[in-house]
Order: structure tokens, then sequence, then C-alpha cells
């Protein structure tokens, strides 16, 4: 069980058999934690405990009633910097705020996840997940991933029920383990970008084998869960469906993955005032084109937001070498409507416990033209325009990543990380300037070190 | 710490981890079990969870012997021990499915095969007890 404290109290929850060579370590490891923020305590704490006591994840799972429960989790312990000014760099558009310039931080990348999986029967299961990362209240408060019932009818067909993640991901369905990636984080510019990823419903996978590999069908549906911060406003999803569908081919060597879902947002009132305030402005000014412009976009506006996604991906692995690419079309039909895409790749060696790395990503979201010439008779001091201005690019993106870095696996359940990820940002919906506004074009490195582990 | 103690650690930190290896690592099922032979295509997919029946259709009891871990999957994929556990944590924790369970030895796993109709398990040596059954072998 982890304790999240943020005193000397907590000190005395600390596992009896976190290991340190001497009593004077042992007094220096709880003196340290001690006047860290609770939730990096918990998280430096928990990596000491999966440290020193790994076989604990193989110990048989105890058996309550007949039921088989197992806990387990992970965590990251992750640093960045960078320096440049007016700048806050982010991981997910659903983090309130991101890494500042010349301060190291211990937030963005930080998180810790504990899960416990209780086998019912021989082919029902439960499991649930909470995570604990700084997320769009800028807080630590854990929150549910994963919570669902499993039934495995047979290697062809299996359904869950409950609290799921789109299956968008080529390292695994969650972007928080970062124990199961190769680099310290998916994609920012696409991935990032993509934090409407949780639903409640349910998910049918049918398998079968086809050559030398597994051919997997899946199909779910749900109503949507997640959030976006974006210019000092969260936008949480208030009422939402969730559906789609994903095709994987899983061989020897050769992965390969198709995926297509739609995150509908039925009721939003972003743009709740804009209609009537064009048509008002529109009746000021009769039989001119700006009056049918008016009409036109006041019309067009409406309070459902349709994000819809197109995706492909394969992997590669051959003995050490590795391989990745993805890539996604995607569409926003939140006003006035956003199309665009978003690629990626990564090849890694491994050599041993070492496994260095090169990644690249790309992601571009452009607003559809909507034309409205505002007299300056009915704006004299341009409110109307810099407002609609605004409006045409509030979510606009074209950004560009480079990065390379390192991973050593100095140990069965724990990674140690270096990366440096060069970011040319024409215009950007993920990072934000100090003010907590998305910013506008960008060059910086961000330079990160992680401990990722599991439990 | 002195220096050559030093160097010896940093040249430590880049020489590959490996556990103890064994000349051949064989898998085995209960005798009773239905299955004369595995493939290798077989035995990669039900020890990375992609299928959880036995050919016979029952559930599979998959079984790991620790410290031969690393060489078992270097043997059956080509891959080193850090990326299958990197690909258990992606599996485990996206609630697919869960890891093998792990004995300290390879007595062990030829006990739980003995007593176990659905249980499969690689292990360093053939098995003197006849109630295991080799369905596969696995050269250095």
């Amino acid at each position: 069980m982890i304790y999240v404290m943020g005193s000397r109290r907590w000190s005395r929850y600390l596992p009896s058999h976190v290991e340190s060579n001497t009593a004077h370590g042992r007094e220096r490891l709880i003196s340290v934690l001690a006047v860290m923020p609770g939730y990096l305590a918990a998280i430096v704490a928990t990596a000491a405990f999966a440290l020193s006591a790994p076989a604990l994840a193989d110990e048989p799972p105890a058996a309550v009633d007949g039921v088989r429960w197992k806990a387990g989790g992970f965590g990251t312990l992750g640093a960045a910097w960078h320096d440049e000014d007016d700048t806050q760099f982010r991981r997910s558009v659903d983090q309130r705020r991101g890494t500042r310039a010349n301060e190291l931080d211990l937030g963005v990348d930080s998180t810790l996840g504990v899960q416990v999986h209780g086998a019912l029967a021989p082919r029902w299961s439960v499991t649930a997940q909470a995570v604990m990362n700084q997320g769009r209240h800028g807080d630590w408060g854990p929150h549910l991933v994963w919570g669902f019932v499993k039934h495995v009818h047979s290697d062809e067909f299996e359904l869950r029920a409950g609290r799921l993640v789109t299956d968008i991901y080529l390292d695994g369905d969650s972007r928080h383990v970062g124990y199961a990636y190769t680099a310290v984080r998916p994609y920012a510019d696409v991935y990032g970008r993509l934090t409407y990823d949780n639903f409640d419903g349910l998910d049918a996978t049918v398998q079968h084998a086809l050559g030398n590999g597994l051919l997997r069908f899946k199909l779910f549906g749900g109503r949507t869960r997640g959030s976006v911060f974006l210019n000092q406003e969260e936008h949480p999803v208030k009422i939402g469906r969730t559906f789609g569908a994903t095709l994987d081919w899983i061989g020897p060597e050769l992965s390969l993955k198709l995926s297509w879902g739609n995150m509908v947002s039925t009721r939003s009132d972003a743009y709740a005032a804009l209609p009537p305030t064009l048509r008002y402005l529109a009746s000021l000014a009769p039989g001119t084109d700006f009056a049918g412009q008016a009409e036109a976009r006041a019309s067009e506006i409406t309070g459902s937001n349709r994000i819809a996604y197109l995706g492909a991906a394969v992997g590669w692995e051959r003995g050490p070498f590795s391989l990745q690419l993805m890539a996604t079309d995607m569409s926003m039909t939140v006003y006035p409507r956003f199309e665009g895409w978003g690629a990626g790749g990564a090849a890694a060696y491994r050599v041993g416990r070492w496994k260095p790395y090169l990644t690249w990503s790309r992601s571009i979201l452009d607003a559809v033209d909507r034309a409205l010439d505002v007299p300056p008779a009915l704006d004299p001091h341009g409110q109307l325009r810099s407002l609609w201005q605004w409006v045409l690019g509030y979510t606009r993106h074209d950004q560009t990543t480079f990065g390379m870095g390192v991973r050593y696996d100095f140990a069965d359940n724990m990674a140690l990380k270096l990366q440096a990820d060069r970011i040319d940002a024409k215009r950007s919906s993920s990072m934000l300037d100090d003010h907590g506004y998305v910013t506008g074009p960008r060059t910086l490195t961000v330079v990160t070190a992680t401990l990722d582990f599991v439990f | 710490m002195r220096v050559p103690t030093f160097f010896a650690v940093l040249f430590a930190l880049f020489l590959p981890a490996r556990a103890v290896a064994a000349a051949e690592l064989v898998l085995i099922v209960n005798r009773d079990s239905g299955i004369s032979s595995l493939s290798r295509e077989q035995v990669s997919h039900l020890f990375l969870g992609r299928v959880k029946m036995l050919p016979s259709g029952a559930r599979a009891n998959v079984v790991e012997v620790e410290p031969l871990r690393a060489g078992f999957y270097r043997r059956l994929l080509g891959r080193e021990i850090a990326e299958i556990n990197a690909y258990w944590a992606r599996l485990q924790f996206s609630g697919r499915t869960q890891p093998p369970s792990r004995v300290s030895d390879s007595a062990s796993a030829i006990a739980r095969v003995a007593e176990d109709l659905q249980a499969i398990a690689f292990v360093d040596t053939v098995p003197d007890d006849a109630r295991a059954r080799v369905v596969l072998r696995l050269g250095p």
C-alpha cells in the first residue's frame, strides 16, 4: 500500500526491509524523503521498495475465499529541464502546467501507479489501476485509469467491461507506464494531444492464428473520460461517447496495427455566446457581405465536438534491433473544424543492459478557414477580429521533435533513461507560455532523466 | 572507492547481463496433458501471453524458472531479458494479461508440472520424473 504524506510522520510507514547498508544510510534516506513534496517522496520510497524486494512480484498471489489477488504497480521519477524563456513544456495537454525555463521539473514526467488484479475463476478476473501524476488540476490526486471485469471465453474471444483505455498506443494500452517504453515518454507531439483516452464501456477482442502470427480484432465503445487544459481553462468531457476498432497482426518479429476511433462530446458551452453575438452584429449591417458571413458562421457553430483518428503502425524487432513507425490522420469538429496528421518513429539497438535510441515525431493540426470580414465601424477597437483569430487558432498545432537517448536496465525491474529532445514548434497547443496560454513559435531542447520501475 | 575498483565497476556496467547459461533447455508438460510436442511458435505465444490455452483446450499455467529466464528468451526469441521484462510490463499494466508465475529452480518447476495437468515450464535438465514429458528442446 502506498501512503502519500508530506511530513516526517510518513517515515514510520516505510517498509522495514528497505535496504541500506548501514543504519546511518537508512536515516539519511528518511531525512531526505521527509523534506520532499509528498508525491515525490511516495515515488522515491516505492522505487526503493521495488529495488530491494523485486522477488515479491514472483510470490504466488494471495488467495482469499478462493479469489487469487495480486497487487503491483509502476512508477517514474522524472526530472526535466530546458532554458527557453516564457515556455512551459508539457508531455500531454491534460497537464495544467509544464517545465519552466531553467527549473529542474520533477513533476511533468513523474508518475506512480498501483494495480490490483483478482482471478475470480479460471475465466473471470477483475483489475483496478489508479495512477497519480500531475494532471489538469495541478495536483497529484489519484485517478482511476483501469477498472474492469474480464471474461476470457477462449483464446479466440474475450470481453472486458468497466473503465478502459482507448487502444492507440504501440507499447501497450497506456501512456503512463514508463518502464514499458524505450524512450522517456510516448511521442508527445502525437499522443500528448490525445488525452480523451479513457472511457467507461466495453471492449471485445477476437483473435485467430494467421500465418506464423496472430490476427486480433477489437471493438470498443463507451462513455468518454478525460480532459484537456488549454489557455488557462480545463475542458473535461461533459457528455461524450468513444467508439472504435483496432486490427493487429502480431508475428515473431513484425507487428502491424490499424486503429480507428471517434471521441464525441455532445455538449460544449465553449462558444455558446458566439452565435447570438454574430447574429446581432449582422443585424446592424443588413445586406452587407459581413452580414452574410456572420449568419453563416453563426449557423456553423454547434455544441458538439468529434475527434476522429485513423492510424497505422508497424513494429519490427530482430535480435538487438527494434524499429517503430506510426502515422495517424486526425480531425476535430470543434469550431472552426481542425484537420491534420501525426507521425512518429523510433529506432533502438540493445547492447546488454544498454539501449541507445533515436526518436522523431511530428504533428500538424490546422483550422479550416472561416472568413469573417468585420467592418471597422462595428469593431472600432478590433476586439471581434482578435477574438475571431483566437477562435480560429485555438488549438492549431505544428510541432516536430527529434530525440536521442539511452536506456540502462540496471535491475530486472528498473531502468534509467537519459534523453534530449529538440523541439521545433511553429505553433504549439502542447507548450504553454508563462501565463498559461498556448505558445507561438518556439525552438527548445528539453533534457530529461527518468528512473522507471515496476513492482 | 579506490581507483582500480572504480574502473572495475565502470567496466562491469557495460558487460551484457547474462544469467547462468545452460547447455540445453527443454519445455516440459504433464505426461497426461494430451500434448506430445509443441512448436517454437506455440511456445512463444504461450510464454508471451498471446494465447492462454494449451492445444488441448485447457487453460495453461505457464511457469518460468527465475535463473533460466534470460537464457530461455534468448534461445526462443533472440531477445534480451530486459526487453521481455518491458514487454510484460506493457501487458500487465494495460490489463491484457498477467505474467507467468516463477519458481526458483528447475526441480520446483518439474514438481509443479508433475502435479498440474495444465502446467508448462522450461528447465535445464530432462526430468527423471516420468510424470513430465519433454515437448520442445532449445539448444544453446
